[in-house]
């Protein structure tokens, strides 16, 4: 019997299953070939960004003390402005830190955009990697203001990136700070502290510097679930994770855990440590070398990323203070920072007050309608 | 320098010319990134996309297939039947067990095709390499319609999932969901299988007019959710419904609640491919497959949206609508038909199928106005304002002299 033949009585008993083997069969190449096309089209992408290495040979070179970036002709006052400025005003603080940037290039060139039916200029700023491709591109508007803080941001960066692992985990920011901390910063704080949903922070807040140390992170915790948290914000937490659909808990388990046994609860959370928050948010760290900077005077930056250590000895090195002395200092800004009211003020009134009868008087200027 | 009437209407006059320049200037080119990297991002979104579509598609053929061996239509099966996977737990069986509770006393007395409702939890991550995209909603469900001329049954394919303890199915069991869940399956258990026009045209486009199988009760008129404005109902005053309502509808089936007749004729007969939020997509000559979950789709989902309904946020009723309307047996005389559906509708039912959708465009979305006149609400706004500025003037200048 032919195939054909053997297919068409199997159709007339009803038996479906060659008929979906063949179109399951079909499916399955059709995906495996759009898969390898999804590929093609990724490795595309990845060798035309290997391709767009460009040749900056015909770039100009604008060297500013350790900072090295080639622009293009156009740019090349632009990029000296912005240069002479981010230099200038790290000097002070990271002094010989800026070292580190003699190893590293960026580019500042210009690239037209079409918008609509014109094109636009606008300037791309970059680092350049090693094999010449252009990390991290950022698309401003030719301004020197712009450009500047750009070249800031990825200076401040690439000098974290050139720190050990261990600070820039512990730091957990893309970029260090370059000025000191404002006073909303300090209200952000508090309201971490006393919003937080474990009870270290509050802790903390409340004048236990041990605490404080584990909240930033200073002291290392090793087991964050019994340090950080209660046994009653364990249960909540399990149930908290337990409502997140991407989270695979142990349904089973989570109950015996609001039944109130702590340690199924403890147990639960082990297993899902990565969904496990930090107690205050990490910018606070950041806010620690902001004081730093202010208790340690000039060469404070410098004195943190030229020391090899731990987070603390970095802290210490900067501010020239005991870690817990900054701590105490950081907890007193925290607690005690106050802003002026944001309400309407006397003032806002009476200048509102003024601007409608200005408007007021000139309406009565008007003439009569005759 | 004194304000004179003269320089008041030269102001006037000028800051008029402006206007007309601004509203009668060619809008701009819309801005589009023509770069190369983004081409190639582009080429590789798209990519992801096609293989996406085409793994979620094998998923479907393949549930199907073990669905179909594991339950063959034997002789004596019952009209309708709940099947729940051997991997469902204790939950998700009675999730089952209360679906078919709820879907039972709303079956036919004698029903024309039979029908299989599979609940099925579905854990697959990927499939052959390619991640598949997660489920929103409780009820994520394709219709595996039965062929002509064979005893099939219509399939109901329903992925659903293990919630978190706390969490509940209560959604599954909502009106919406139960009016949804059957969908084209519940036309073909009441009303047999389509003329061979009546099916053409549902499977060209017109099965996103049939996924509500709810007409024993009377259509409701939609109504916009001010809450989606975000700062509260209170900012729902500056946004009348006839402008919320742009944004959930085509152009054409503006047109059509509008009252222009042609335009819900255009709509019913020659939809346009319309990425619209439900999208009831026929593939493989028998599989309809619709975009998001039954339990989803609701009044407000015009909000999410990015392209507009053709027959706006409610066209997923419309056939519900004609067997509410008219009685389940016009319906099936129309249905079974085997002219083109102009004409059959014609004849099962009195009425032109176009006009009876513009009435039920108005019915459910309200008599909309055409052109670029404004409603009653916002002339009213217009006129109190003025009104208010009026009395002010006249309370300021009530002392003073005409010479």
């Amino acid at each position: 019997m032919s195939s054909a033949r053997a297919l068409a009585l199997l159709i007339a008993l009803g038996l479906p299953q060659p008929i979906a083997a063949q179109k399951i069969r079909m499916y399955e190449q059709r995906l495996d070939s759009l898969a390898a096309a999804q590929r093609f089209a990724a490795a595309a992408r990845q060798a035309y960004e290997l391709a767009q290495r460009r040749d900056y040979t015909r770039f100009d070179s604008v060297v500013v003390g350790p900072m090295r970036i080639r622009a293009t002709p156009a740019l090349n006052s632009l990029a000296q402005s912005g240069a002479d400025s981010v230099v200038a005003s790290l000097k002070p603080q990271y002094g010989r830190a800026l070292d580190a940037l003699v190893g590293h290039v960026f580019v500042v060139r210009d690239e037209q955009v079409r918008e609509g039916d014109r094109n636009a200029s606008y300037v791309v700023i970059a680092e350049v990697a090693a094999d010449g491709r252009e990390l991290e591109p950022q698309v401003v508007v030719p301004e020197v203001g712009i450009v500047r803080n750009v070249l800031l941001s990825k200076t401040l960066r690439t000098l974290l990136a050139n720190t050990d692992s261990a600070f820039v985990n512990w730091l957990h920011s893309t970029s260090l700070p370059s000025d000191t901390a404002s006073s909303q910063a300090w209200l952000q704080a508090r309201i971490d502290l006393l919003s937080s949903y474990a009870i270290v922070s509050r802790h903390c807040y409340e004048g236990d510097l041990a605490a404080c140390r584990v909240a930033l992170g200073l002291t290392p915790s090793r087991d964050p679930v019994m340090d950080w948290l209660s046994a009653a914000e364990r249960r909540q937490i399990v149930h908290q994770l337990d409502d997140r659909y991407w989270v695979r808990m142990d349904r089973e388990a989570a109950r015996i855990c609001y039944g109130g046994s702590d340690s199924t609860c403890a147990a639960l959370l082990h297993a899902s440590r990565e969904f496990l928050p930090d107690p205050i948010a990490t910018l606070r760290r950041s806010e620690l070398f902001q004081l730093a900077m202010v208790s340690g005077g000039p060469g404070a930056m410098e004195r943190a990323l030229l020391t090899r250590g731990t987070p603390e000895q970095r802290l210490v090195a900067a501010a020239r203070l005991p870690a817990d002395s900054i701590v105490r200092r950081w907890l007193t800004l925290v607690r005690d920072v106050r802003k002026p009211s944001e309400d309407m003020s006397p003032i806002v009134a009476a200048t509102s007050m003024g601007w409608i009868l200005f408007c007021g008087a000139l309406a009565y200027r008007s003439s009569r309608w005759r | 320098m004194a304000l004179t009437p003269m320089r008041w209407l030269a102001v006037a006059v000028m800051l008029g010319g402006v206007a007309a320049l601004v509203i009668l200037r060619e809008p701009a080119a819309p801005t589009r990134n023509t770069s190369p990297e983004y081409q190639y991002h582009l080429r590789e979104e798209r990519a992801a996309a096609h293989a996406g579509a085409a793994a979620e598609r094998l998923v479907v053929l393949k549930l199907l297939d073990s669905v179909r061996r594991a339950n063959p239509n034997a002789m004596g099966a019952p009209p309708f039947r709940v099947l729940v996977s051997a991997n469902a737990s204790p939950r998700v069986r009675l999730v089952s067990e209360r679906l078919a509770a709820l879907l039972l006393p709303r079956r036919p007395v004698t029903p024309e095709v039979p029908v299989d409702l599979v609940l099925l939890v579905d854990t697959a991550t990927r499939i052959r390499g390619v991640p598949l995209a997660a489920q929103h909603g409780l009820l994520r469900t394709d219709y595996a319609l039965p062929t002509v001329g064979t005893n099939d049954r219509c399939v109901v394919l329903t992925r659903t999932k293990e919630l978190a303890a706390g969490r509940r199915y209560s959604d599954a069991f909502g009106d919406l969901a139960l009016s949804k869940l059957l969908g084209p399956c519940a036309y073909y258990e009441a009303f047999g299988h389509p003329g061979p026009r009546i099916d053409a045209w549902l499977r060209r486009h017109a099965w996103n007019y049939g996924l509500s199988a709810d007409w024993n009760r009377a259509p409701t008129k939609w109504k916009t959710h001010p809450w989606y404005y975000g700062a509260g109902a209170r900012l729902q005053t500056f946004y009348t419904d006839d402008w919320i309502m742009r944004r959930a509808i085509t152009s054409r089936g503006y047109r059509c609640a509008a009252g222009d007749v042609s335009s819900c004729d255009s709509a019913l007969f020659d939809r346009r491919s319309v990425r619209s939020l439900q999208s009831a997509k026929v593939w493989e000559g028998d599989l309809v497959t619709t975009r998001v979950a039954v339990d989803q789709e609701g009044d407000r989902n015009y909000w999410w949206a990015t392209t507009a309904e053709e027959l706006g946020p409610r066209e997923w009723e419309l056939l519900a609508a004609v067997v509410h309307d008219f009685g389940p047996d016009p319906f099936r005389q129309f249905w079974q038909s085997r002219e083109e559906p102009r004409v059959a509708f014609r004849a099962a039912t009195g009425h032109d199928f176009a006009e009876w959708t513009r009435e039920w465009a108005q019915r459910t979305y309200g008599v909309q106005h055409r052109g670029p006149g404004i409603a009653l609400a916002g002339a009213g706004y217009g006129v109190g304002v003025i009104g208010l500025a009026l009395a002010m003037v006249m309370f300021t200048a009530r002392r003073r002299s005409i010479s």
